[in-house]
């Protein structure tokens, strides 16, 4: 299983769009994906489970992967996520 | 027979244009759902039905997303992605099955309460701009309970019923705006909603008549009533008598015809009867107007209105985050010039809303702003600067500083760009080396001296909103004075003369962007005085370039030299209302 630790840093948080294109990057992999804040932890392929997590700008969350392609499912999350999921 | 006494609801305008017909009640309703169970051995073909509505739900969001308007595509399919998104969902799917399944809920309820049971969890959140997203959950949630309702019998048989009809509903969803559209409906209200949700957007790029958050619309408004909905203002008015019908049937003509005049006037090319070619470009405040500004095919954005990017917010955009934004603007605009002022804040953002003379305030609009405030901060400067340049590559990009007041500030804001265009250079990032730097004209000292100030830069941009408020020494905030703002005093008009002329003879271009260019009183006068560029918010443009393509210059120059001289106010009217004639 792969772990990183990641600040949301994008100026709305994890909201629809961003969730949605967090669901459409994780459902290419075979790996579980979940994301984790403080004790609550969602399924990175439901885009429900992301937006009730709450994660506003600011939220410090714990990414894991574990499955056959958990190397790559991790490290494009990470950068889809560092990158503030590309907005404007 | 009696008739009925008008009534007039009010709501907040959201779509422009006018609908006079019948209204059409579309209630999503929030308690029609009833508690409902089924029997153990129906359960799997009940699944097969909910099966078969949420494969109906993403076929219709899917219809919708092709229907889009090209132009704002990329905007509205991304909320549509969302909303197929949450009908794919698998564990919202598989909670909904599992009621179905284990407590034999009917399909209506088991998505009635897997929906309460996500509101509930999203009530907890504390973030408002995440907390409003229960709406997209809502609107597929009522698009899949239609669907089960519906089933086969959907489309064509709505699609007929709604034509000339308007349609009055709560709550308005996206699929809602696009089948009015298509059933060529006349208009829509719907009694909450604001004017920047996905729905409203729609309506304005489907120019589709719509008002919205008209409080209790659905107790009054009932099935076949008669209503006038007035999109601009947003009105709705039931039982109008027949003078209140004739106002409106006359306006919608108006509208109609102007429009109509107006669109084919925007495919002509902006050159006055006398052959004279005038430029006529648009001021960008938010990047939602670009689409605008193309419509109505802007010579350029004369004025890119910065500071969006700036305010609302604790810290300062970054480079790359300017960049992106920048990016998207100049790429869409293609070869048309982008001129970019400089970050303007300082001034009347920062003025409390209740100053009155008597009590001493500071006066933010001499205060540190425009250029001083960059002056004195250069890193934001620079930031801003490095973002600039690097789109220079990407279209026909150009730099404005504004509120400059001395020669000097030029130079120190010129060092500056040099600074910001070598640190470029060593991180390997490329730029329009030549790219133009100019002013905007608004303080008395540069428009006195422009003949001086214009040979240190590549053009002028005339700013009348400032340049008129400090020439006349006014608080444009200030209610008790602002009776004394007049763009077209003697002295306002003698330095625009002043600096247009300087622009001539140093052979560097010089623009209008106040609000003066958008002014149709005002044009032919400015054309007199030599303008040849004008720069105003894009809506104005249709009226304004019908004004220019029917001017000819050699008759306006000798009564506007006429009115640069006159003194009696009076007399100046009078020969405006002349000028406006020929």
């Amino acid at each position: 299983m792969k772990v990183k630790t990641i600040v949301i840093n994008n100026k709305l948080g994890l909201h629809a769009r961003a969730a949605a294109k967090i669901v459409t990057l994780t459902n290419k992999y075979e790996s579980i994906i979940e994301i984790n804040k403080g004790d609550k932890c969602a399924d990175a392929k439901s885009i429900m489970k992301i937006l009730m997590l709450s994660a506003p700008k600011g939220t410090e969350v714990k990414i894991t992967a574990s499955g056959k392609d958990e190397n790559l499912a991790i490290k494009n999350l990470e950068s889809l996520i560092k990158d503030k999921f590309y907005e404007e | 027979m009696k008739s009925k006494t008008p009534i007039l609801l009010k709501g907040l305008p959201v779509s422009k244009g006018i609908a006079i017909g019948r209204s059409y009640l579309i209630e999503h309703g929030k308690n029609i759902i009833k508690e409902k169970y089924i029997k153990k051995e129906h359960v799997s073909r009940e699944l097969k039905m909910l099966d078969k509505s949420i494969d109906l739900t993403i076929k219709e969001i899917e219809v919708i997303k092709e229907k889009i308007n090209p132009s704002i595509k990329s905007n509205v399919d991304l909320f549509l992605d969302t909303h197929i998104m949450l009908v794919k969902d698998e564990s919202f799917i598989n909670n909904i099955k599992s009621r179905i399944s284990e407590k034999l809920n009917s399909p209506e309820w088991a998505i009635h309460n897997e929906y309460l049971s996500i509101k509930q969890s999203f009530n907890d959140i504390d973030d408002t701009y995440i907390k409003q997203r229960i709406d997209d959950v809502n609107h597929v949630v009522k698009m899949i309970i239609k669907n089960l309702k519906l089933k086969q019998e959907t489309a064509a048989s709505s699609k007929k019923s709604l034509t000339d009809l308007i349609i009055v509903t709560d709550d308005l969803s996206p699929s809602d705006v696009v089948l009015a559209y298509d059933s060529n409906s006349l208009g829509i209200i719907s009694e909450f909603g604001g004017r920047s949700s996905h729905s409203s957007i729609l309506t304005r790029s489907l120019e589709l008549p719509s008002t919205v958050g008209v409080k209790n619309v659905l107790s009054i408004i009932k099935n076949g009533d008669d209503i006038i909905l007035d999109g601009e203002e947003g009105i709705v008015i039931i039982n109008a008598d027949d003078k209140i019908k004739a106002h409106y049937m006359q306006l919608k003509k108006k509208q109609e015809k102007n429009k109509k005049d107006l669109s084919t006037i925007l495919n002509r090319s902006n050159v006055t009867l006398d052959k004279t070619r005038v430029e006529i470009m648009a001021n960008l405040e938010l990047p939602q107007e670009l689409k605008i500004i193309k419509d109505k095919k802007a010579d350029g954005i004369g004025l890119f209105r910065t500071e969006y990017l700036y305010v609302d917010r604790h810290d300062f955009p970054s480079e790359t985050e300017q960049y992106e934004a920048y990016k998207k603007i100049v790429k869409n605009m293609g070869k048309l010039p982008v001129y970019f002022r400089t970050l303007d804040i300082g001034a009347d953002k920062e003025v409390p809303e209740n100053i009155k003379t008597g009590s001493i305030v500071r006066n933010p609009a001499l205060g540190l702003r425009g250029i001083r405030y960059s002056l004195n901060y250069n890193n934001i400067f620079i930031n801003q600067i490095k973002a600039i340049l690097r789109v220079s590559n990407l279209g026909n990009v150009k730099i404005m500083l504004p509120m400059i007041t001395t020669i000097s500030e030029i130079h120190k804001a010129k060092e500056l760009i040099l600074a910001a265009k070598r640190s470029l250079v060593k991180e390997r990032k490329k730029f329009d080396e030549d790219i133009h730097v100019g002013i905007m004209v608004e303080i008395p000292s540069c428009a006195v001296l422009a003949n001086k100030f214009a040979k240190h830069v590549d053009f002028f941009s005339i700013g009348t909103n400032d340049l008129v408020q400090y020439t006349l020494a006014i608080d444009r905030v200030d209610d008790e004075v602002n009776y004394l703002y007049d763009p077209i005093n003697s002295a306002v008009l003698s330095l625009l003369k002043n600096i247009i002329n300087a622009g001539t003879k140093n052979k560097i271009p010089v623009s209008l962007c106040g609000e003066m260019a958008g002014d149709p009183n005002y044009t032919k006068l400015l054309l007199g005085l030599g303008l040849r560029s004008f720069s105003m918010h894009p809506s104005a443009i249709p009226e304004i370039k019908n004004i220019i393509i029917n001017s000819d210059i050699t008759m306006l120059t000798k009564i506007s030299k006429k009115i640069i001289n006159c003194d009696s106010n009076k007399e100046k009217m009078k020969l405006i209302e002349k000028l406006n004639c020929i």
